[in-house]
């Protein structure tokens, strides 16, 4: 798919210009609702025509049956909302729905995501998105979490795709050249300390979608494919990044040593280790060599420790292109932005990707992943995608009543019009089967391992025999040459004495007849005898010597021979050894095989038990509202018999009394009573079988809904984010509207329009204008926001997605000043139109219409005016707040669905 | 009836609610929302709320001595100028800065021993209450969010886990890491009750009821088809907050008998300790207090001498109290702190950091009392019997709550251990 670490990016077509007519058509849009965009002319073309669009992809997988039920498409009002929601990060307007649900094109759907991804809140969304995701809204310390946001704001407005964004900010260090990106970027490394375990595990978490967390100290306990090897390839990248600064009254950069390994010892096992830079379960990256004299392009300073010294190779850096060009980063953004959309990732949760948590649909997110890639990584022509598939757009409800579909037989032409309990035990047979499957493999993994296992253990074994055996060897070879040497030296000095004694014969024999030449001279007969003397000793010291030299050429040949012996027996061991492997690695790799059938029927089995479960449900659901039905109809009938007996004998008795003495009808009236007891029985019974069935009915629907909740293909219950939040209350209230009007006074008070020559008005000004009245509603709307994020987000550091409910955003709600007061009528808001408004359903719809965004039901209608009615006309204000506060504190706002 | 009282002809808000979790239980929603003062008769209430386990943690922040307090070493180069006084336990000695708290010595158990190996106070602290080695890029709970959440019961309708502390602020702690925001601290600064408990006084009680009243039908009929896990716990969310406004006397401190303030004290610490009285005994699981100011360097005995004077009464009176009421045989109470003091007198006549050998003080719940564990030599330097650091007080903690401190807590998937696995209790102080 990829083919170079940064190919793809270089495509001239990345930024594309939006078409013409397009343009005018959304400009038209966008004035109605408000805002222009900042950035028209980057928007990019919708999708690459070379293969079918994603969402027609994602479409047909569903159709093959990636997900067991295809669910109903949802209705106009819940895809306003959630789309809304979804690409501004705020419910829409009433005007908005009203126009919405007016437009009669087939394909409104698309225009009206495309209007919103053209809206300023688009961007301030995503921005938002990426923020939480990327910081987890970890607290300020090195970089203002100002400049971050606008550095991503400026990102999201140039559509910077998703990976050179990841780029960025991994290279970021925060100095303030000319061509380095601004601070803010730095932001991602420099507030986490520019730690390297930190950094390690949030590009795990973030990039890969592996919490590799607990392999810092030890290969995963619970997750077979999380090694602590792994982690410390991946650290290995980053063991060389501190934080740097030298006067903790300046700003932090971010810095690299030129040298330094990702070295560890687990604490289990005391095997220690030491990685080579490398992505999870791949292998190491070629580095290059580096001369010591050339290891710094900027050189540590001891002098002046102001300077940040900068390595001639960056091991950071070395990361970025194997990176963000691998698959596991492409699956784990299309996983996870999939999941920013459908409240739940295709794995989940998102950041255990392992064989033990496999994708719920791996066809799927192959194909997510191959169209983010195929989309450049432009996030919001991805998420365009989903919110067109089949997936986004199914309906968070239930499918048709089945009271509806039971009336309905299965057909040929329409086998799923009511799953029937054959094909429900039909599933539950062939998952049955798989589990049987799965069993079997499993044990056969398990025979395999048996036989692998002594095996290895021998092997193991001969190879420590084989080691002391070669170092048997080593030490006989030591000594051998010991003796060699020894003996070689004992032939020398044995030689050097055979040298000796034929020059002291020579001179013996030479002293002797010098003293029989010479008379009269003692002192020649001396040195004769002290020759001759000499001569005896050099005898005797040469006969030692031989002796030395004849035993240590003994035990020269010993040990040459003790050398043979050892080498042989080393020889033969080895191969022994390598014999015991090759039969160990046989086992193996039939244990391998074993492995891998286990984990395809394991998967196979888990998918066919989930089929079989839900077919299940379904067909429960259908048999429980079949008997419900039919329960119902038996007591109506029982109820039509015994109304037809009662009269029947009411009127007998009235001819009785007419005719006391009519002994056939007397009889008849016997007959009659006893059969309208039994009636009366047969209601009893009736009555207790159809509330029974109807109970059962209510478990089975609550089955189902719960089913139906956790199916990853139809988008989750999600709470609002506390921005999403925020800005939907206020939106909602008509707040946002006061405070955008409010910012227009402002700004026109001090930037009055300049006349023109064509006397129209000067469209510079006016997109100016419309950009500066956004920027300066946005700073209105900032406290309330921060306010909202305090209570309603999770813990700094930790994933943002897990829901919390806790009194205190509740008292919040109840007690403090801000909730309230924008309930309460002021000008321009909600409230005040709706005190306005005199007849109660009118107030009623436009009240449900803004803050749920759909009509009020016929009870909801008759409950809400009841309350306005039942309170003195003085109180209106009152009633309004009071209805407006229960309608946004509702579960209904806050989720999206 | 109470047709009368409100507009919207609500039931009495109360029985409203009922009605209410009566409705969503009827509909299959699970007993996780049953309770809420649920109970068939007062008495019994009273006799279970009894039982439920607790936990009190003072803190004396800044890292007190162990020399001054709990391990005293009279008469030694390092024991500094204060005498050792004699317990209501013979044999055992504490220093004669806690006269009140020697008279309780019976009830109460010193752990002598303790090496945690941190002379930061962050690092101290956090090993000290999460039982864990700080590790970068790795965020472990609290004891309060742990404890909270492994004692969770639905019946609970004031929160888990509060943190009195001695300055001002309020709002919700980010302590409790993968345990959610549902078990991080509660803050009660100064003692005030917590954040928006109290209704603005332009607001009638009519209207909250009436407006209750219809987004419980709302959420009714929401729930008729769209039910989670999380709706119900939205929905519950605003239940616990009216039961909190209802019950926003239990953090009313001044509703205390005069007499009590004055037996604990009119300053800022006791006056907490009798909040904390309150709290344990309104079922609330965890509480702490904090007392400050014990990191002195120089000028140290004088300092100590006030501020160990200060916790002296508070705290003997708090544990007389609870033991008289009944509380103390399930309430686990234990005064720690980040590390003691350096044994050495430094120039300035003051002790610094010390983390090789120094004392907490626990009792209570599970807790043997009058027990003294482990020992440090003559001059207090070194510890010379069963050494423990701050994972095995962890454990030991959880131990004498009767929480099994080897189990986990699944958390999205993942098996999480209570507390660090590589330690255990302290078996023998335990009962």
């Amino acid at each position: 798919m990829i083919t170079s670490a940064c190919g793809p990016h270089q495509s001239p077509s990345r930024h594309r210009h939006l078409h013409r007519a397009a343009a005018i058509q959304w400009l038209a849009v966008t004035i109605l609702l408000w805002c222009p965009p900042s950035q028209a002319a980057n928007r990019p073309e919708s999708t690459a025509p070379a293969s079918p669009p994603l969402r027609d992809q994602i479409n047909s997988l569903l159709a093959r049956g990636v997900a067991t039920m295809p669910p109903e498409k949802c209705d106009d009002e819940t895809f306003i909302r959630r789309s809304s929601l979804d690409f501004r990060g705020l419910t829409p307007s009433a005007s908005e729905i009203h126009s919405f649900l007016a437009d009669s094109r087939p394909d409104k759907r698309v225009h009206l995501v495309d209007t919103f991804i053209a809206d300023p809140h688009h961007e301030r969304h995503l921005a938002t998105v990426l923020d939480v995701m990327l910081m987890e809204r970890r607290p300020e310390k090195h970089v203002k979490t100002a400049e971050w946001k606008a550095w991503l704001r400026q990102k999201v407005a140039n559509r910077t795709p998703w990976d050179q964004l990841v780029q960025q900010i991994l290279s970021a260090e925060g100095t303030e050249n000319a061509d380095a990106p601004p601070r803010g970027a730095a932001r991602w490394i420099l507030d986490r300390e520019a730690e390297p375990n930190t950094l390690t595990r949030d590009t795990a978490r973030l990039f890969l979608g592996m919490d590799l967390a607990c392999a810092q100290c030890h290969d995963h306990p619970r997750i077979a494919d999380y090694w602590q090897r792994d982690y410390h390839g991946l650290l290995a990248f980053f063991t060389r990044t501190f934080l740097f600064q030298p006067d903790p009254a300046k700003p932090a950069f971010v810095a690299e040593r030129a040298e330094g390994e990702a070295t560890f010892t687990s604490v289990f096992t005391q095997v220690a280790g030491q990685a080579r830079p490398s992505l999870p379960q791949g292998k190491p990256i070629d580095e290059p060599t580096v001369a010591t004299a050339n290891l710094w392009s900027v050189p540590p300073d001891e002098k002046n420790p102001s300077t940040r010294p900068v390595p001639t190779h960056s091991r950071k850096k070395a990361l970025l292109n194997p990176l963000t060009s691998s698959r596991d980063f492409a699956v784990n953004a299309a996983n996870r932005f999939w999941a920013a959309l459908l409240g739940r990732g295709i794995i989940d949760p998102v950041d255990l990707r392992h064989s033990a948590n496999p994708p719920a649909a791996d066809a799927l997110l192959d194909a997510l992943a191959d169209g983010l890639v195929t989309l450049q990584y432009n996030l919001s022509a991805f998420w365009r995608e989903i919110a067109l598939s089949q997936a986004y757009q199914a309906s968070y409800d239930l499918p048709p009543s089945p009271a509806t579909s039971a009336a309905t037989p299965n057909t040929d032409e329409n086998p799923n019009a009511a799953p029937s309990a054959a094909a429900a035990a039909a599933a539950t047979a062939a998952a049955t089967a798989a589990t049987e499957a799965e069993r079997t493999a499993r044990d056969a993994e398990s025979k395999a391992r048996e036989v692998w296992e002594p095996l290895q253990l021998t092997a193991q074994k001969l190879d420590a025999e084989a080691s002391a055996a070669t170092k048997a060897v080593t030490e006989a070879r030591n000594l051998a040459e010991a003796a060699a040497a020894a003996a070689a030296q004992a032939a020398r000095d044995l030689a050097a004495q055979t040298a000796l004694i034929p020059v002291l014969e020579a001179a013996a024999r030479q002293c002797a007849e010098a003293a029989q030449t010479v008379l009269d001279a003692p002192e020649l007969n001396e040195a004769s005898t002290l020759i001759q003397a000499r001569l005896a000793t050099a005898r005797q010291e040469h006969e030692t010597l031989a002796g030395t030299a004849a035993s240590q050429e003994a035990e020269h040949t010993a040990k040459t021979t003790a050398l043979a012996a050892a080498t042989e027996k080393a020889a033969a061991i080895t191969r022994q050894a390598a014999a015991a492997h090759t039969v160990a690695q046989t086992a193996w790799e039939t244990t391998a095989s074993a492995a891998e059938t286990a984990r395809t029927t394991r998967d196979n089995a888990r998918r066919l038990n989930r089929d079989a479960a839900r077919a299940n449900t379904m067909a429960a659901w259908h048999t429980a509202a079949r008997q419900e039905k039919a329960a119902a109809s038996r007591l109506q009938t029982a109820e039509i018999t015994a109304r037809t007996l009662a009269s029947t004998t009411a009127s007998l008795e009235t001819a009785t009394t007419s005719l006391p003495n009519d002994k056939e009808l007397a009889a008849v009236l016997t007959r009659l009573k006893t059969r309208q007891s039994a009636a009366n029985t047969t209601i009893e019974i009736s009555r207790t079988e159809a509330t029974t069935a109807s109970s059962a009915a209510t478990t089975a629907t609550e089955s189902m809904v719960s089913s139906l909740a956790d199916s990853f293909a139809i988008a989750r219950l999600t709470p609002l984010t506390p921005e999403q939040l925020c800005w939907s209350i206020l939106q909602a209230t008509g707040t946002l509207d006061q405070l955008h009007t409010q910012s227009a006074r402002e700004w026109d008070e001090k930037n009055p329009a300049p006349a023109t020559e064509t006397n129209g008005p000067d469209p510079t000004h006016i997109t100016t204008r419309t950009q500066a009245i956004h920027t300066l509603t946005e700073e209105k709307v900032r406290p309330h926001e921060e306010q909202f994020v305090r209570l309603f987000s999770n813990g700094p550091g930790s994933p943002q997605t897990d829901f919390f409910a806790t009194s205190d955003q509740a008292l919040y709600f109840e007690n403090a000043g801000s909730v309230r007061l924008w309930t309460m009528p002021s000008s321009g808001n909600l409230a005040e139109k709706l005190v306005s408004t005199t007849e109660p359903a009118t107030l009623t719809a436009t009240l449900w219409l803004a803050l749920l965004n759909r009509p009020p039901s016929q009870e909801e209608i008759g409950q809400a005016t009841h309350l306005i009615t039942s309170r003195p006309a003085g109180e209106k204000a009152a009633v309004v707040s009071d209805l407006m506060w229960a309608l946004l504190t509702s579960a209904e706002f806050r989720f999206k669905h | 009836m109470s047709s009368l009282l409100h507009a919207c002809h609500s039931a009495d808000h109360l029985i409203g609610r009922r009605q209410f979790f009566g409705a969503m239980t009827r509909a299959g929603a699970g007993a996780a929302i049953a309770g809420l003062g649920s109970f068939a008769s007062p008495a019994m209430a009273e006799a279970l709320a009894k039982q439920q386990k607790r936990m009190l943690v003072i803190r004396l922040a800044g890292g007190v001595s162990q020399l001054e307090t709990w391990d005293p070493k009279p008469r030694t180069t390092t024991g500094g100028p204060f005498r050792a006084i004699p317990t209501s336990v013979p044999g055992i000695h504490l220093s004669e800065l806690l006269p009140q708290t020697a008279k309780q010595m019976h009830r109460l158990s010193l752990i002598r021993s303790i090496n945690t190996h941190e002379d930061d106070h962050g690092k101290g602290h956090h090993l000290m209450l999460t039982g864990r080695v700080q590790t970068p890029g790795q965020a472990w709970p609290e004891l309060g969010a742990v404890v909270a959440k492994a004692l969770d019961s639905p019946d609970r309708s004031l929160p888990g886990h509060i943190v009195i502390t001695p300055g001002g602020g309020g709002g919700r702690n980010a302590d409790s890491a993968y345990l959610g925001p549902k078990y991080a601290s509660l803050v009660l600064g100064n003692g005030q009750p917590p954040q928006y408990t109290e209704r603005p006084a332009s607001l009638a009680e009519n209207a909250s009821v009436c407006a209750n009243d219809l987004r419980r039908s709302l959420d009714q009929r929401f729930a008729l088809r769209r039910r989670t896990a999380e709706t119900e716990a939205y929905t519950q969310s605003f239940e616990q907050a009216r039961e909190l406004m209802a019950r926003r006397s239990a953090f009313d401190v001044t509703q205390e008998p005069a007499a009590d303030h004055e037996r604990y004290g009119s300053h800022d610490f006791g006056r907490h300790c009798l909040l904390a009285r309150r709290l344990i005994e309104q079922g609330v699981t965890f509480v702490q207090v904090t007392h400050s100011n014990y990191d002195t360097h120089n000028e140290y005995f004088n300092f100590h001498f006030e501020q160990v004077g200060e916790f002296d009464r508070p705290f003997a009176t708090l544990i007389d109290d609870l033991a008289q009421r009944g509380l103390l045989d399930h309430t686990l109470v234990v005064v720690l702190s980040e590390f003691g003091r350096t044994p050495h007198i430094n120039h300035l006549y003051g002790r610094d950091h010390w983390s090789k050998a120094w004392s907490i003080a626990l009792a209570g719940a599970g807790i043997q009392p009058g027990a003294v564990i482990g020992k440090t030599n003559n001059l207090g330097t070194e510890v010379i019997e069963r050494e423990v650091d701050g994972g095995h007080l962890f454990h030991t903690y959880l131990a004498a709550l009767g929480v099994k401190s080897t189990s986990n807590f699944t958390i999205a998937g993942q098996k999480l251990p209570l507390a660090d696995p590589a330690f255990e209790p302290i078996h023998e102080l335990l009962m």
